[in-house]
């Protein structure tokens, strides 16, 4: 049971001036092409009327996510832009932390003597404060699927000193789906992120993360979606010196579908002795669907290790190869490698039945 | 040449050397031998001016100027030469070119004009071939996808073409198959002279059968325990450093 | 049409010496005033005797610049630009305001010359001393003109080639950069001054470097630059911009804009060192320099390759680009930009690839010191016709010290499934292990630096020109004075 906790404001008063910035600003990101929504609505409409574009894996992915071609897009106001190969053609047209409305429910997970910890998001209209502040280790598993409420809903955890969370969240929704992750980590604590998505509808994910010192934050995403627009946004944010983030993000597009992935880690001229890493690659399988990748760095202190890579490419045709020669065909070929694509984004789970669980569930979307 | 008096070094509030005396004469070898992380190369990194030591007592003269006034590069440009245990990999700068600029950097220290190209290519030429170094290694970037032998190679290479005074060959023995170990101490011998003074820095004594030293050191936990000549490697061999370390 | 036959008229007028907008009467000697306006336009298109559609052209450019609001999406804070503040057309400079000798030329820019190893003629020249002395460089380029005509090679200023061959410009010139490109694209359509204009005729190799360097009138090359080169079928050019030393300039503005087009199994090479004045250690002056360069890989197998060594102006936002459309076409941009005390430079390229099996390669180093901040900002878009393509990607940026910033920003977008993007960043400091090598074999620490940051460059200043990339080489060192204790 969870104990609820009413708080006024879930506001955004402790963060850095720069975050704030660049949470409020109206258009503070110019990456996300509107002109991809029409893209992605168009193709949808296609997608409904004909069988012939379906891939193999859009049978089994209908159990998870079902009635997906009755779902319509938001009616957002589409400005047009005209595209003329400048880098501020289009803007995003929402920030999901600009849009939470400010009630929030407090969750305690000290207070479960059990290790694993099971919410379903889906129906809490409510925007979810979770603190953290024992060193013991738990894992959180937030679940999100055929919610009704399509309010953008923010997550806020508050890891205390030397604290260890695990979060790891589904989202197999068949709504649209907008939420907005904060973590605030104080000294010496751990935080891992795992998220895993298959959303065909339009499914939008914020994570902001600022760490203190010498902390530890861990992202790994997965987003699988067939048609449909997927955006991931992450904005990690070193303020103290000696703390590390890794991020790594990888989706499989198919169908039509569009992911946009933009991540910016940022160090201040403070947190010197930063190690961060982030890494977005995107399998793009056929040529209706698009893969946008933004990866940033932007630092201010020199004694530092960042580095981020991305990659967008489809599955590698010598590696099929190689499994036809040893009498596997494509099919299966394809689906391994597939899974071998994403089984990375596995490895941050450190709870061993969640993660078989997580094992299972992403052999059930692509078996 | 060089004489280092009760020498106290600390890294991070943590006490390395411990009250080190130690003096080098022009036209000596002292061999320096000691377990590992007694701190022989925290001994040759302050004597080359590296950043990040503090120095908390003792006194180092080096030719009658006091060493620790001196900048890391006026050190270099006085002749004082380190032989790096492990030698940086400098990505994007061709070895010869780096060669010539630190001949340079000496020669205008000196009030010398810079090196005649052609006279440059001669020299280089010479002591490569006789280090058995390949002119094509020469064209590569610095140590870069070196092997470990190569790199110390060209450690004893630009020793012998900045002819140093005083030499510090930290370790280079190590990594060294028996060929390059011949090789690399010949070099080392043709350049002693009565007026250049060695420390040679090994764990073994095979090395100090291809150079002769007049003095061998022993260092333990900062300072030196046991001195002698020759015969005190040949000691340490067959008792190793614990018992040695006792005796002393 | 009426409103022609007034442009007509209004022009011939600005062509007599009793102009009546308050310009000087003898055109000869003295500037226009201050101000950015359609009879400025009118006048400098009337000054350089340029046909009527040029002038339309430049017209419409003005009208369009009018209405374009200033792109926003750099990382560089600038200063509100006052348009009318500037002098649009300074007509060739009299022997009076020159200076008469090197003496009366700011020490401080001679000590860089020096530096760089340029000969004393040279000097003079690149200061703009007005000296009798028929310079050797001019000879050489009187020879070089011979040579290149004969091979039927076209290399003149954009004046000229607007008057000797017009079908060439008309056809070009605003197919790569549109006057609606974003504000700077349409403000230096309208009041461009000068440039070079270069054409390679089909399957002829150009034999020698083209370089503004080495054009007799290139001293008088305005702050709003416009460049048209054009490779014809199975030609070859490599082409240098500019001066490897610091312009002598008033200036603060500079808005060009740079033109390739390669045709069938066409490649052109283009270099730049720009080493314009940064500003002072305050960040007092300096030029902001905004480019738009931009190439189009027309034909089928042909090739643009971009490299520039960015050190000066106190701010540059430039993104050297390739459309690559024809199928097989290749891109690359080799770029080293510095910033020190307190530059700004935003810069990048983007690579959009249309045709099929096009290949893009982007090799990118930044390095920041003092209180500067240098941000990577590139485009690679694939196109869902673009099949087979290949965009490799990477971007290192350097800082020496706490005070600067960093910045990359890769922009990534493909939508072609048999095609591939990698893109790989890395941000850290100056390695102190490495300085301490360097500085234990006699170097000093300015040399060191110099040393490890032209070994971090490498890369891209190999693919300069062989007498240019000696001069980048002292300059990477030289921009990095000052930035270690
Ligand atoms: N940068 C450093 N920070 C902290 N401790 C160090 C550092 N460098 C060396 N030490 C320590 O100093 C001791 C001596 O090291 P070193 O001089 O390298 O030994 P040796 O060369 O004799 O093997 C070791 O205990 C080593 O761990
Ligand atoms: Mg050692």
């Amino acid at each position: 049971m969870i104990k609820d906790n009413i708080l006024n404001d879930t506001s955004m008063e402790n963060l850095s001036i720069h975050a704030k910035e660049i949470l409020l600003e109206k258009n503070p990101f110019k990456n996300f092409k509107i002109e991809n929504y029409r893209y992605a609505q168009l193709h949808k409409n296609i997608e409904s009327q004909s069988d012939t574009v379906k891939s193999p894996l859009h049978k089994d992915l209908t159990k998870l996510t079902t009635d997906i071609s009755h779902n319509t897009f938001a009616n957002i106001d589409l400005k047009p832009t005209i595209d003329k190969w400048g880098f501020s053609n289009s803007d995003s047209f929402f920030r999901v932390s600009s849009l939470v409305h400010r009630t929030s429910i407090s969750i305690n997970l000290d207070n479960f003597k059990e290790t694993s910890l099971f919410l379903n998001i889906s129906n809490i209209s409510k925007n979810i404060t979770i603190q953290k502040k024992d060193p013991q280790l738990k894992t959180l598993v937030l679940l999100n699927y055929n919610c009704d409420d399509e309010t953008p809903k923010s997550l806020i955890f508050n890891v205390a000193e030397n604290a260890n969370l695990e979060v790891v969240h589904y989202d197999v929704s068949n709504k649209k789906s907008f939420l907005y992750f904060e973590v605030k980590q104080s000294n010496y604590s751990n935080f891992n992120f795992a998220s895993f998505q298959s959303n065909n509808t339009h499914i939008r994910n914020e994570f902001f993360s600022s760490l203190a010192e010498k902390c530890n934050f861990e992202l790994s995403g997965l987003n699988f979606n067939n048609f449909g627009v997927n955006d991931n946004y992450s904005f990690i944010q070193h303020v103290k010196p000696s703390s590390s983030s890794r991020e790594v993000f990888k989706s499989i597009v198919n169908n039509g579908a569009i992911t946009n992935f933009q991540g910016k880690i940022y160090v201040d001229s403070i947190a010197q002795k930063t190690d961060g890493y982030q890494m977005s690659r995107s399998l793009l399988l056929d040529n209706i669907s698009k893969a946008n990748n933004k990866p940033e760095l932007e630092i201010y202190a020199d004694d530092v290790k960042c580095s981020h890579g991305s990659t967008v490419s489809k599955i590698d045709q010598e590696q099929i190869f190689y499994f036809n020669s040893r009498g596997i065909s494509k099919e299966v070929a394809n689906l391994l490698l597939q899974k071998a694509f994403i089984i990375e984004t596995l490895d941050i789970i450190q709870t061993k039945d969640i993660k078989d669980f997580s094992i299972k569930l992403l052999d059930n979307l692509l078996t | 040449m060089l004489n280092i008096k009760d020498l106290h070094v600390s890294i991070e509030g943590k006490k390395i050397l411990n009250g080190l005396n130690l003096s080098i004469n022009k036209g000596e070898v002292h061999a320096l031998m000691g377990p590992n992380g007694s701190g022989k190369s925290t001994l040759s990194y302050f004597l080359s001016g590296k950043d990040g030591y503090e120095m908390e007592r003792g006194s180092i003269d080096y030719n009658g100027k006091n060493l620790l006034d001196l900048e890391v590069d006026e050190r270099a440009n006085e002749g004082l030469f380190l032989a790096f245990q492990y030698p940086m990999e400098i990505p994007g700068v061709q070895t010869s070119f780096f060669l010539k600029t630190a001949i340079n950097s000496k020669r205008k220290h000196h009030g010398l004009p810079e090196i005649d190209a052609l006279e440059f290519a001669k020299l280089i030429k010479s002591q490569a071939q006789e280090l058995d170094i390949s002119p094509d290694m020469l064209r590569r970037d610095l140590n870069v996808n070196y092997s470990g032998g190569e790199k110390k190679k060209q450690e004893i290479l630009q020793m012998s073409l900045l002819n140093p005074a005083m030499s510090i060959l930290d370790e280079t023995d190590s990594g060294l198959d028996i060929d390059a170990l011949r090789i690399v101490s010949e070099g080392v011998n043709k350049l002693r002279n009565k007026d250049n003074s060695f420390l040679v820095i090994t764990h073994y004594q095979r090395l100090l059968n291809y150079i002769k030293p007049d003095y061998v050191h022993i260092i333990a936990d900062g300072k030196i325990v046991k001195s002698g000549d020759f015969s005190l490697a040949l000691e340490l061999e067959e008792k190793g450093y614990e018992e040695i370390s006792k005796t002393a | 049409m009426a409103a022609t036959e007034q442009t007509i008229k209004q022009v011939n007028k600005l062509g007599n010496s009793d102009y009546k907008y308050g310009f000087s009467t003898d055109v000869d000697d003295i500037k226009p005033p201050k101000g950015l306006n359609e009879d400025i336009v009118k006048y400098i298109s009337a000054q350089k005797n340029e046909p009527e559609w040029m002038l339309d052209w430049r017209l419409k450019a003005f009208s369009v610049f009018n209405k374009m609001p200033k792109p926003d999406w750099a990382k560089l804070d600038i200063p509100d630009i006052d348009f009318q503040d500037y002098y649009y057309y300074s007509s060739p400079k009299s022997l009076k305001d020159k200076p008469k000798s090197l003496d009366e030329i700011d020490p401080e820019i001679l000590k860089t010359y020096e530096k760089l190893g340029i000969p004393i003629k040279e000097q003079e020249k690149l200061a703009g001393v007005a000296v009798d002395v028929v310079f050797d460089s001019v000879s050489v380029a009187t020879t070089y003109k011979k040579q290149l005509s004969e091979l039927g090679i076209i290399f003149c200023s954009i004046s000229e080639a607007t008057k000797n061959h017009p079908e060439l410009v008309k056809k070009y010139l605003g197919s790569v950069i549109p006057i609606a490109d974003h504000s700077f694209a349409a403000l230096n359509s309208a009041v461009f001054t000068d440039g070079s204009f270069v054409y390679i005729p089909e399957g002829v190799r150009c034999p020698v470097e083209l370089s503004t360097y080495f054009r007799i009138n290139a001293m008088n090359t305005g702050q709003f630059e416009r460049t048209l080169i054009i490779a014809d079928k199975n030609s070859y050019v490599s082409y240098l911009e500019g001066c490897t030393a610091p312009m002598r300039d008033e200036s603060q503005l500079h808005a060009a804009n740079v033109e390739l087009v390669t045709l069938e199994n066409a490649e052109i090479k283009y270099s730049t060192v720009q080493n314009w004045y940064p500003g002072d250690s305050e960040g007092k002056g300096g030029i902001y320099n905004f480019v738009t360069k931009r190439g189009a890989c027309r034909g089928n197998n042909s090739k643009i390759s971009w490299t520039q060594v960015e050190t000066g102006s106190a701010i540059t936002w430039k993104y050297p680009s390739c459309i690559l459309q024809g199928d097989n076409s290749k891109g690359e941009f080799y770029s080293v930009a510095i910033t020190n005390n307190r530059q700004q430079a935003d810069t990048g390229t983007k690579m959009i690839h249309i045709g099929k099996n096009t290949s893009s390669k982007i090799i990118s180093k930044g390095i920041s010191a003092g209180k500067a901040n240098n941000t990577y900002r590139g485009l690679v878009n694939i196109q869902s016709k673009a099949s087979n393509s290949r965009n490799f990607t990477q971007c290192d940026s350097l800082l020496i010290g706490n005070e600067c910033g960093a910045h990359t920003v890769p922009y990534i977008e493909s939508s072609n499934s048999d095609s591939m993007v990698e893109h790989e960043a890395t941000t850290s400091k100056i390695n102190e292990e490495q300085l301490f090598y360097c500085m234990q074999r006699g170097l000093n620490s300015e040399d060191a630096v110099g040393l490890i940051v032209n070994g971090f460059c490498k890369e891209v200043l190999q693919h300069l020109p062989m007498e240019f990339a000696v001069e980048a080489q002292k300059l990477v060192a030289i921009s990095l004075e000052g930035s270690v204790g």
